[in-house]
């Protein structure tokens, strides 16, 4: 045994080294934390998690925190970072994730989130068969039975089209409306962009009629369109909005100089917003007399569509402003201010909507805060306060060392 | 067993000073770094403090894991050269008993136990050299944060957790990561790595010329074999028909099979088809 001396030290060593280390890094806990309600309905509490920074180490680790206590990324599991952070996205949009649970086969290969609908009796998933054919791939199942069918639509061809893909489903009846976006090549110049609402008969997938969403842009060589759709995919809208944005110049700019001046600086940008409302039943499309700020409006306010409404919510560091705007009267039913004192906190954050209510990551001091308020009068639903979970003597430095910025609904 | 381990220890002893400096090299590489990073910055720092026109600077404490971050190219240095090294010995591991005047290869093949003895005992071999630069490097960490707070002024040092100053710096994060499931896979493809390279190394000293071509078939053919499934399935492609844990176990389930088929077959290359 003595002449195996070496070999024996250098296995002790090896297994002794590593091994070591292992036991220490798992007994390297980071603090723990806990969102706990400070007043409200505690239910509400369990389905949210504010995420952001600890800053208590050599690098910032990410972290979210929820009434259950908090999880930090770096210390997720293994099979956690490998097997369920790819496309984990799908597991943490509600609705989408118990579809998976209950119908496995029929969410294989679906992957754009925009082009799904789920209303309560049927389960429906369109996209474009590639980026740049006329045709749509549909696939519908009939949530009670649990049958499936596909489709293959052919849609009107389009000169000149680089890219397509679905950004709305609807349902009316047996009449399904899939709201498309077209980016046709313009030579060398940038491709235009248009909507077109497909409408498509559910039982066969045959296209009924296609119609064009065209609002009236100004200045279209300086605009951008996008789509607001409805809030979530179980939320089922007879309405889309479309939000035209355009670059004006600034005093003493011309238009060409503020959009350079652009890139350079998000915040000299000059934006003219202005909505356009369209019904899916009438196919009618109408500009809508709504307000917006027009700066940097794509970081301060948050538009949703529910429930033939328009809600926006404009952000400003100590108050923020709901308003409401029925689509079918055409007339805003609500305008609500809400300051940062009415909620006892000192200032407000990013703001997230769903099922009429308002979600926001707040602070009061140095405390992160998650208010959740009623879209309709704009009542505290739910208010709560991450805690440190540790001895009272380091929740000071604890608290002072956490960064919680967003709020997130937990999978 | 008492064979396996004799071999074993043969082996260990052919590599013990190719280790010794890989570990000499390591720590005077490190340690020189170490010093010159906190010397450079504590210089800085005084020159800074003397200027006239400029004596509200607000200098952050210099923790070991600032240390760790700021050297890391000169610590990179001789991880790398070690892992160089151990990857180049996986094939002079076999390869150095074939050569030389009075081959030492025919003894070893002709001695009275069962070949794969000297199978395992090189694959062990070369696990123990990794683990034990692996377990090298967190002593010499050790003792590198005692010269750093040894060197450091303690108005200017600070604290920092070790799993931290090992996180800082990108090799050690990949070879020594934080979660032990991590470390568990990183080493299972390192392993199996070494065991297909062990079988090309086979396929060539069996079939000699036609040999080459085989090793190198096979190697790429397990390299392959692995890789292929993980970028043509989309595991992060969202429109992928397989969703990412069924990527993952076919992958895992290839990675078992090539295991059992390298294993399989360098012991029945070295039992059958090598002679002497």
């Amino acid at each position: 045994m003595k002449r195996y001396v070496l070999t024996v030290l250098l296995l002790l060593f090896a297994a002794g080294g590593v091994g070591g280390y292992y036991v220490y890094a798992a007994t390297d806990r980071l603090p723990e934390y806990k969102l706990v309600k400070v007043e409200g309905d505690s239910r509400i509490g369990l389905e949210i998690e504010l995420s952001g920074l600890y800053g208590g180490r050599f690098r910032s680790q990410f972290l979210t925190v929820s009434t259950d206590g908090s999880r930090y990324y770096s210390r997720r599991p293994f099979y956690e970072n490998t097997v369920f952070s790819a496309r984990s996205w799908m597991g943490e949009v509600p609705g989408l994730r118990e579809l998976k649970q209950k119908h496995r086969q029929f969410m294989r290969g679906k992957g754009i989130p925009d082009g799904f609908l789920i209303d309560g009796e049927w389960a429906v998933y369109a996209e474009a068969a590639s980026e740049t054919s006329n045709t749509l791939k549909i696939e519908h199942l009939h949530l009670a039975s649990g049958k499936t069918a596909r489709f293959v639509t052919e849609l009107p061809v389009q000169e000149g089209l680089s890219r397509m893909h679905a950004v709305d489903v609807q349902r009316q009846g047996n009449e399904l409306h899939v709201l498309t976006t077209y980016y046709l090549a313009m030579g060398d110049k940038m491709p235009s962009q248009a909507y077109f609402d497909n409408v498509i008969d559910l039982s066969s997938g045959r296209l009924l009629r296609q119609q064009k969403l065209e609002p009236s842009i100004d200045r279209p060589k300086n605009a951008m369109v996008d789509a607001v759709t409805a809030d979530g995919f179980t939320t089922p809208s007879g309405y889309v909005v479309l939000r035209v944005r355009e670059n004006i110049a600034q005093d003493g700019l011309t238009e060409e100089n503020s959009i350079s001046n652009a890139v350079d600086s998000e915040r000299q940008t000059i934006m003219k917003s202005t909505l356009y409302g369209y019904s899916y039943k009438t196919g009618q499309m109408t500009k809508l007399q709504v307000p917006l700020t027009g700066l940097n409006e794509q970081w301060n306010e948050n538009i949703a569509v529910a429930d033939n409404r328009i809600v926006v919510v404009t952000n400003h560091e100590k108050r923020i402003i709901i308003l409401a705007y029925d689509l079918v009267s055409g007339k805003i039913d609500k305008e609500l201010i809400i300051a940062a004192e009415d909620l006892g906190v000192t200032q407000m954050g990013m703001t997230r909507f769903r099922d009429g209510k308002i979600y926001m990551a707040a602070q009061q001091s140095s405390l992160p805060i998650a208010l959740v308020l009623d879209w309709e009068n704009g009542a505290l639903l739910y208010k709560g306060k991450a805690v440190y979970a540790g001895p009272v003597s380091e929740a000071e430095e604890a608290i002072k060392q956490l960064t919680l910025l967003d709020l997130k609904f937990r999978a | 067993m008492n064979h396996f381990f004799k071999l074993l220890h043969m082996e260990v002893r052919r590599f013990r000073y190719i280790l010794a400096g890989l570990m000499g090299v390591t720590a005077i590489v490190q340690l020189c770094a170490l010093f010159w990073t906190v010397s450079k910055e504590l210089k800085l720092r005084e020159t800074l403090m003397l200027r006239p026109e400029k004596t509200d600077y607000v200098f952050h404490e210099l923790t070991f894991a600032w240390a760790m971050s700021s050297a890391q190219f000169w610590f990179l240095v001789p991880v790398f050269m070690s892992i160089t090294v151990l990857s180049l010995y996986i094939f002079f591991i076999w390869y150095r008993d074939w050569v030389g005047r009075h081959t030492f290869v025919y003894r070893l093949l002709m001695l009275p136990t069962q070949r794969r003895n000297i199978y395992l005992a090189k694959l062990t071999a070369i696990l123990i050299f990794m683990f034990v630069m692996l377990s090298f490097q967190l002593l010499l960490l050790i003792v590198e944060n005692m010269v750093f707070n040894w060197i450091v002024p303690s108005e200017q040092g600070g604290s920092s957790h070790f799993a931290d100053a090992v996180s800082a710096n990108q090799a050690l994060d990949m070879l020594l990561p934080h979660q032990f499931g991590q470390f568990v896979f990183n080493n299972g493809v390192g392993v199996l790595a070494v065991l297909v390279l062990f079988t090309s190394i086979l396929l060539e000293r069996s079939y000699r010329r036609i040999g080459i071509l085989y090793g190198i078939l096979y190697a790429a053919g397990c390299f392959a074999a692995v890789i292929v499934p993980l970028t043509t399935l989309g595991i992060e492609n969202p429109g992928a028909y397989l969703y990412p844990g069924e990527i993952i176990a076919i992958v895992l389930v290839i990675a078992a099979l090539l295991l059992v088929l390298s294993v399989w077959l360098g012991l029945r290359l070295l039992a059958r088809k090598i002679t002497v």
